[in-house]
């Protein structure tokens, strides 16, 4: 039997019939009138609690800096258990820093990139490769691209590699369409890798289910040694230790993703973090000092008991607890306990209670 | 506001009636759409400032409308889901998608194309419309559904594979075509 073409196709579409609204332009007219009144009428369902917000909104205004000021008055100790968690979300993180404990009276903290609390917000999520095309470090802002091939340089690392690349994500189909140009022939494994992995983590966040690949009239993407490829996996649970990445004294660190083998537990993931592998730039998160002699996962909360030595500074208990919140949340969970470390308060991190975790890391402003 | 309507009455109406139409296949549905279509419409104007055509503008309107009818559609057969097995509605199927009364298909292969559009998304369904039974071009199309260009082609692109599938597997497993 003989299959229809495409254009054939094309032009079956273009016969479907032409279709005439039988309803006469004055009764249409009074309809719309109708529905119009209608709409005019009717107060906006969100007006009522939308009012409502508002007045909240005012009240807490006028008077949390009245609290908070009237609290910090009667505080003497920066990291009081008492202070409101809520706020301390919302809080400039170097005021926090500066209240905290300073191990080695380091003056400021030159890593470009802090964990934060706030999450509520958009994030948009861009990844650059590290300058030796070993690890792709994904970095969240509130703005589009932070860097420019030049600062992602003076950062220490290497031009966006989806420039002429879109992404479309479905959010109710829970799925993501990346469509490179039709003359897009990548060379280079090296290259083919950090251009899949760039992909999978800017959709790292979105929930996406699936990630199709495409050409403007293709269905596949030529990838080098992979072959053609239609279809990519998106990041899931327990894929990926962070470990940091750094590419002189001079440059900024960050949280670099480090693929684990199998299917390691988190406890098994956290001792990974203290081996050195993962790249030329890249090294452990958690010193070899510090060991975990507790792991205990419980819907979604992990408590660690932590023993250590002394610490190097300020910065190194930071960027372990960074590491680790970020691991712990690729690994699926939400909350974490540090028991064991023998301060009150390190990098915004209160170490007396849970601390939720936050979804970005490697946060430019 | 009467003169407003009445000129996109004679330049636009059967024409978005018509995208309507075709997006929920059900004559008396597309009349009350196309009703809702010009309440925003006439609601919105002044927020109109010729960013796009008058004629893509309205388009992306009616677009809204039948995705928003789609959702409410959505949400309702979400809720009573457990009450009915939806798999057994056959009118999902595509060789059993009654054609409406006025529409005078000759040609079979045409009618397995106006069936085999259930099975698109409604975004490839929108760009089939928009594309071929409106005469859009691509970049009309694109201000439209406020794509890029490339996403339109792409679109276009599965919409006609999913088609073809269709229609060639009614070809090969015998689907029936219905008389009118």
């Amino acid at each position: 039997m003989k299959k229809s073409k495409r254009q054939n196709v094309e032009e079956q579409l273009s016969q479907l019939p032409s279709l005439k609204d039988h309803q006469s332009r004055d009764v249409l007219y009074q309809a719309v009138n109708k529905k119009l009144e209608r709409t005019e009428k009717r107060m906006p369902s969100w007006l009522g609690p939308g009012a409502a917000v508002c007045a909240l909104l005012v009240v807490l205004a006028v008077f949390i800096p009245v609290f908070l000021s009237q609290n910090q008055e009667m505080n003497t100790q920066p990291s009081e258990q008492t202070r409101d968690e809520t706020a301390r979300s919302f809080e400039n993180p170097e005021m926090e820093n500066s209240a905290g404990p300073s191990a080695e009276g380091e003056a400021s903290d030159d890593r470009g990139a802090p964990l934060t609390a706030i999450t509520e917000d958009e994030w948009f999520t861009f990844a650059y490769p590290g300058r030796n095309a070993e690890v792709v470090i994904p970095v969240f802002t509130h703005d589009e691209l932070p860097f420019t091939k030049e600062t992602a340089e003076e950062k220490g690392l290497s031009e966006r590699l989806l420039q002429n690349i879109e992404i479309a994500v479905n959010e109710e189909a829970k799925n993501a369409e990346v469509t490179f140009p039709d003359e897009f022939n990548p060379a280079g494994s090296a290259y083919v890798q950090m251009l899949m992995e760039s992909i999978r983590w800017e959709l790292y966040g979105e929930e996406v289910q699936t990630i199709d690949l495409n050409r403007t009239s293709h269905d596949e993407v030529p990838m080098g040694n992979y072959g053609d490829v239609d279809r990519l996996t998106p990041i899931g649970k327990g894929e990926y230790i962070f470990k940091l990445y750094q590419y002189n004294e001079q440059s900024s660190f960050y949280l670099a993703p480090v693929p684990v083998t199998g299917h390691p537990s988190l406890e098994e993931a956290l001792k990974m973090m203290k081996e050195e592998g993962g790249g030329t730039y890249t090294v452990p998160s958690v010193p070899a000092h510090v060991e975990f002699s507790l792991v205990e996962v419980e819907d979604g909360h992990v408590k660690l008991d932590i023993s250590h030595k002394e610490w190097k500074g300020e910065r190194e208990v930071t960027m372990m607890l960074d590491a680790i919140s970020a691991t712990a949340r690729q690994f699926g969970m939400s909350r974490v306990t540090f028991h064991g470390i023998k301060q009150e308060e390190a990098g915004g991190y209160d170490l007396t209670k849970p601390v939720d975790l936050p979804g970005p890391f490697n946060v430019e402003q | 506001m009467r003169a407003f309507f009445d000129e996109l009455y004679d330049h636009y109406h059967q024409d978005l009636f018509q995208f309507i139409f075709y997006m929920v296949k059900d004559r008396h549905l597309a009349e009350d759409l196309v009703q809702d279509v010009y309440v925003k419409v006439l609601k919105s104007y002044p927020a109109f400032h010729g960013r796009s055509s008058e004629k893509t503008w309205l388009f992306s309107i009616a677009r809204h409308v039948t995705i928003d009818y789609f959702r409410r559609q959505k949400r309702k057969r979400d809720r009573v889901a457990e009450f009915f097995d939806w798999s057994e509605k056959g009118s999902q199927l595509p060789g059993h998608d009654p054609l409406p009364e006025e529409m005078v298909i000759q040609s079979e292969d045409v009618k397995d194309v106006y069936r085999a559009m259930n099975q698109c998304s409604i975004d490839q369904r929108t760009v089939l419309i928009l594309r071929y039974i409106q005469g859009l071009s691509i970049k009309e199309t694109s201000e439209v559904t406020g794509w890029t260009e490339s996403k339109v082609k792409t679109t276009q692109h599965r919409a006609l594979k999913a088609v073809k599938e269709v229609t060639d597997s009614l070809e090969g497993g015998g689907g029936e075509h219905e008389k009118i």
